[in-house]
């Protein structure tokens, strides 16, 4: 049991010899060897517990012995010469008999269960050849309830195999998801009926293995996972990259679910990602082209063509040197690419304000330094102690969040293995280190979801949290003597130290959303710091603002950003145009309305409308993240590729629009050297050949995915699979005739079903399937060992990890904020369901979007006068938002925390900054 | 091997050639006094079998309401990918097909929709006068296929079975099931 890790150890199966890891389980192994054996209870990544008595194996004691016994292949540790048996009659028909009493109370609901075909119980049922119920007395029935409008509840088909709240509790530390009853009547639900609070809800409809939980969003506009056309897509919501898999039908995508990778998001994504797919299918979507010449006051729609050449048209007239780009951190790396080749790199600029652009550069100026690591998920895992710096987590970073989560549990897994309690035998571990966590020390301006597993919150002031920082890293180092700060911070220092004594495996996590590049820099001296005092790397992690900032900083090392395009607007003498890729310069930055007035021609390459688009030009509709591909570089520079699940709404890609517009420049004369490759691209490996000749990071963008002309057996890997229905029929109301399958010239994926649903390189793996495995758990057979990298590799490339240092850009230095008379310091509050605009069009996480409401401390409320519910003014320069007052002891004294939401007066872009707080007087009538 | 030849062997082979003639003719003229196997189609209608496989329907149960619950099992069992539907579900959590096409000029009337149905909702019927001029118009929509009867099992009522509560039906009130489990109580 004390086997080190490595350790091989040889098992028979059946007679058979194989080698297998040391310390793992007999399920793990068999799993791993690609047998079948059925389970329920046990999870790859909650471990096991040895309940649903499913994975029954007969174990001999020698080569002698006939007889055997039954043992819980989950809950036996491998040993070396184990000799087991998988088709022994006596454990076979145990398995067989063990879901026929499973299944007495299962109801007759597969055709109406949203999980049907998909569903790990009707694969273990087969598998274990239990076909004919003999039972015949009365199915037990449950009472449903209203789990909010993301997940669904029908509790009669539970097996009370407990995965729902292990996830949920033990996992994803939710605390409204619980067992109730007693004996064979247990119920999993909460205490009352209303929406799971945990923002990993969704995971549940994955993890339970029938319908219990299912995904209610799908369910609205139900597809059965056969008739799905998928592709393996990148989450565009943060900056994490986890791995989605994308469904869709009819040319509306119809569900999100997880992708498995090992080192990003394992086996769970955040509900932001799961339901925040409803602005592909949105009405708003912007369709083709408007163009709005001079002197006319509307905009007309035409085609992309003539849209794109009224563009070229603009860009011949004012000449290149008067064309400016702004890209975008939520655009990928080639569309971003095209629009610098086309407008030259001088004229390039990033689509972020000024505090984002010096944060830009200096995180990747800490990530390249020689001493410095930065940590996948999976990485951060195995984390021993955990310092967060100014960072809501669970709001900006989610999965991050549940890694933390993870990581926190190190201290128990370590004392469990001294006393020879391997990690998977969950409950003995459990038992063993009781409420014992490693230290996790989160450094915040209010409380957050990680509350509950620090050892040490604090709760301060942007100002205080670089003071704390600095002095935390120079305690670490021996060097501080507790001059210049409050004695009260002086003691967190101290009790932080303390705690970071012993660390072997510290880490540091920051990021973007404090807005301040100072606690940028000094998370970067404390994880430097940490590293020196443990003898290893410094571990250090930002959470960054969106899913491509990280591929937009390698793209423009300059950093230059809306704010400088601004001022060199405003010394532009000669007409100037601006494309703008994907982004709302009004929820950027307070300066958009001078730089739009400064601009001749605004044009806007997007998907949905914005202000932005409202004051443009030319708007040139196009494809969002699932109809197109591209590259998503995330946090840690891992540069993964998304693939377009369908082309069927007509929106071209936007870095295809900006390759035509290259064209249409060259040949009406324009002959710089970018704008002539950029023109030659055809196609999207055309256009990654271009970025890959950039070299430096991107030198090895080819291998990021295979290119469009890999093939298995000759044939593209396909999106549908082979069981898809209704190609004669699906679009028969419209021509009885069937048209022609789509080619994707592209990518390696075909729409089509033809080709092998097995064997696909890693990044491209649409769905898991495997024969007898229909749901998700099939996963098993695609990995090299059971939580192991997939079979062909880890898909995508860290693109920081051969990078050499990268100096910090010149930026202009932002000023500081200087409080007026009657004014206090506003910061942002980010909330996961309501930052920006692409999830605000999913009805389902508008519904959980509550609470939005200005926050305070009682003490500084108590100064303003200001009580608990008030309707409050908040006034920033000319802007005024009116909204409900809470107070709330967790906020740092003097600081009014305002919610980041999509489209509200005062956005996350115009924030830190001093603004002033009254209480609006109701007026009697 | 030594070949044959001389006069006799050629009497035979010409003698062979007559025979099989005469005796198909004489054949094909003794079915003049026989039976016809053939109808009058379409004054007379011919003798289908009861298993005979034509036109799809979708039937009702007992007490009228769509069977077909949208599982999409007909189309994926369809040979020909022929059929498609799209569920939807009313407030009480009965599912329905929201549509439901069968392109007739794809089917080949295996029957495999019929087998692969859950609830009895499609059954194929012995029409099977389904000519037309536009092969368009071989395209069937769901009030095209939905029946007044519920065609044969016409007992079976699938949410009767089911577990899951629909209007009409709460929990527990089904066939062969309990009332639903109290978990504050105590007894045994």
């Amino acid at each position: 049991m004390n086997a080190t890790i490595d350790n091989l150890v040889t098992i028979y199966i059946d007679g058979s010899a194989y080698q297998v890891k040391a310390g793992g389980h007999l399920l793990e192994a068999c799993l791993g060897l690609a047998q079948d054996l059925p389970y329920f209870c046990w999870h790859p990544a909650l471990g096991s517990v040895g309940s649903c008595r499913q994975c029954a194996v007969q174990l001999y004691q020698d080569a002698e012995d006939q007889r055997g016994r039954m043992v819980m292949a989950c809950m036996t540790p491998v040993a070396e010469g184990m000799r087991v048996s998988l088709s022994a009659p006596m454990a076979s028909e145990f398995r067989q008999q063990c879901i026929e009493v499973t299944m007495a109370n299962h109801p007759h609901d597969c055709p109406v269960c949203e999980e049907g075909g998909e569903c790990h119980l009707q694969d273990m049922t087969l598998q274990s050849g239990h076909t004919q119920r003999r039972h015949k007395g009365h199915k037990k029935t449950y009472h449903n309830q209203d789990l909010g409008p993301c997940v669904g509840h029908e509790m009669n088909r539970c097996i009370s195999c407990y995965r729902c709240v292990r996830f949920y509790q033990d996992y994803a530390g939710g605390d409204d998801l619980v067992v109730l009853g007693s004996r064979e009547n247990v119920y999993f639900g909460r205490h009352q009926d209303g929406c799971l609070t945990s923002h990993f809800s969704g995971n549940l409809s994955e993890v339970c293995p029938t319908g219990v939980f299912y995904d209610k969003v799908v369910s609205d506009s139900y597809t059965r996972k056969w008739d799905l056309q998928s592709a393996p897509s990148i989450c565009s919501h943060c900056s994490l990259g986890c791995n989605l898999s994308v469904g869709e039908r009819q040319g509306q995508v119809k569900r999100v679910t997880n992708r498995y990778h090992s080192q990003v998001n394992g086996y769970f994504i955040c509900d932001k990602g799961r339901y925040g797919f409803a602005h592909s299918n949105s009405d708003q979507r912007l369709y083709q082209a408007q163009v709005q010449p001079l002197g006319d006051t509307e905009k007309v729609s035409c085609d992309t063509l003539h849209g794109l050449d009224y563009v070229a048209q603009i860009m011949t007239e004012l000449g290149a040197e008067n064309v400016f780009g702004l890209g975008s951190p939520r655009a990928s790396v080639e569309e971003n690419f095209a629009l610098q080749s086309l407008v030259g790199k001088a004229n390039f600029y990033a689509g972020h304000n000024a505090a984002q652009g010096v944060i830009q550069t200096q995180v990747l100026h800490q990530l390249t330094q020689p001493n410095i690591y930065t940590p996948s998920l999976k990485q951060i895992e195995q984390a021993d102690a955990i310092v967060i710096i100014g960072e809501d987590l669970l709001h900006t970073a989610p999965r991050m969040a549940l890694s933390v989560r993870q990581a926190s549990r190190n201290l128990g897994f370590a004392k469990a293995a001294a006393i020879g309690i391997p990690k998977w035998q969950d409950e003995p571990v459990r038992i063993h280190t009781q409420n014992q966590l490693s230290p996790v020390i989160s450094v915040t301006s209010a409380a957050t979801d990680l509350d509950d597993i620090s050892s040490q919150c604090i709760h301060l002031a942007p100002s205080d949290m670089c003071n704390f920082a600095g002095a935390l890293a120079s305690a670490v180092e021996g060097q501080f003597d507790g001059s210049g700060l409050s004695a009260e911070l002086n003691e967190q220092v101290q009790h932080s130290l303390a705690l970071l004594a012993g660390a072997k495996r510290p880490l540091v996590i920051s990021g973007a959303s404090s807005q301040s590049p100072e606690l940028i820099d000094l998370a970067a001296q404390l994880a430097l710091a940490l590293g020196r005092q443990s003898g290893s790397e410094a571990w250090l992690s930002y959470a960054l603002e969106a899913a491509n900032s990280m591929g937009l900083g390698l793209l423009n090392k300059d950093a230059k950003h809306m704010d400088d395009l601004a001022l060199r607007l405003q010394q532009q003498t000669t007409p100037s145009a601006l494309i703008v890729l994907q982004t709302d310069l009004f929820s950027l930055s307070t300066q958009a309305q001078a730089l739009c007035e400064n601009l001749r021609h605004l044009v806007v390459l997007d998907q949905l409308p914005s202000a932005t688009s409202e004051h443009a030009d030319v708007v040139i509709a196009c494809a969002s993240v699932f109809e197109t591909e591209g590259t998503y570089v995330n946090n840690e520079g891992r540069a993964q590729r998304f693939f377009s699940v369908h082309d069927k709404l007509g929106r071209p890609d936007a870095w295809r629009s900006l390759t035509h517009l290259a064209t249409m420049v060259t040949q009406a004369g324009h002959r710089s050297d970018t704008i002539t490759q950029l023109a030659s691209c055809t196609k999207f490996d055309d256009l990654c050949d271009l970025v890959s000749q950039q070299g430096g990071e991107f030198a090895h963008w080819c291998d990021v995915a295979p290119s469009a002309g890999f093939r298995i057996a000759g044939m593209k890997v396909p999106r549908q699979t082979h069981r898809a229905s209704g190609r004669t029929s699906l679009y028969a109301d419209e021509n009885v005739s069937e048209a022609k399958q789509p080619e994707d010239v592209d990518s390696a994926l075909g729409f089509t079903m033809e080709g092998t649903p097995i064997n696909k390189p890693s990044a491209l793996i649409p769905q898991v399937w495997s024969p007898g495995w229909n749901s998700n758990e099939a996963i098993n057979k695609f990995q090299q060992e059971i939580n192991g990298p997939l079979k062909g590799g880890e898909a995508g490339v860290r693109l920081l990890d051969t990078s050499p240092s990268l100096p910090l850009a010149e930026v202009a230095v932002i000023p500081s904020i200087t409080l007026g008379a009657g004014q206090i310091l506003a910061h942002t509050q980010n909330h996961l369901f309501a930052s920006d605009r692409v999830s605000s069009l999913s009805s389902a996480l508008k519904q959980r979007n509550t609470a939005i409401s200005a926050r305070l401390h009682p003490d500084t409320a108590a100064i303003m006068g200001l009580v608990d519910g008030d309707e409050v003014c908040v006034a920033l320069a000319q802007t005024q938002w009116l909204l409900p007052l809470t107070v709330d002891a967790s906020v740092a004294v003097d600081l009014l925390l305002l919610p980041n939401q999509y489209q509200a007066p005062i956005s996350a872009g115009h924030l830190p900054a001093a603004v002033s707080l009254s209480a609006v007087t109701q007026e009697v009538n | 091997m030594k070949q044959k030849t001389g006069l006799g062997h050629y009497i035979y082979i010409v003698w062979d050639y007559f025979y099989s003639n005469i005796v198909t003719l004489v054949k094909v003229a003794s079915h003049t006094f026989t039976k016809a196997d053939t109808v009058e189609y379409p004054e007379q209608m011919p003798y289908l079998a009861p298993r005979f496989r034509g036109r799809i329907v979708l039937t009702r149960d007992p007490t009228g309401e769509e069977r077909c619950v949208a599982c999409n099992l007909c189309a994926s069992a369809c040979p020909t990918d022929c059929i498609s539907l799209q569920k939807t579900e009313d407030e009480s959590g009965r599912w329905s097909a929201e549509y439901f096409r069968i392109n007739f000029s794809r089917c080949v009337f295996c029957g495999m929709c019929e087998e692969a149905c859950p609830t009895y909702a499609i059954q194929l019927t012995q029409d099977f006068e389904l000519a037309e001029y536009e092969r368009q118009n071989m395209v069937y929509e769901k009030q095209h296929l939905l029946i007044d009867g519920p065609g044969k099992h016409p007992d079976y009522s699938f949410y009767e079975l089911s577990g899951k509560a629909v209007s009409g039906r709460a929990k527990g009130a089904g066939t062969q099931e309990a009332e639903p489990v109290n978990l504050k109580s105590l007894l045994p």
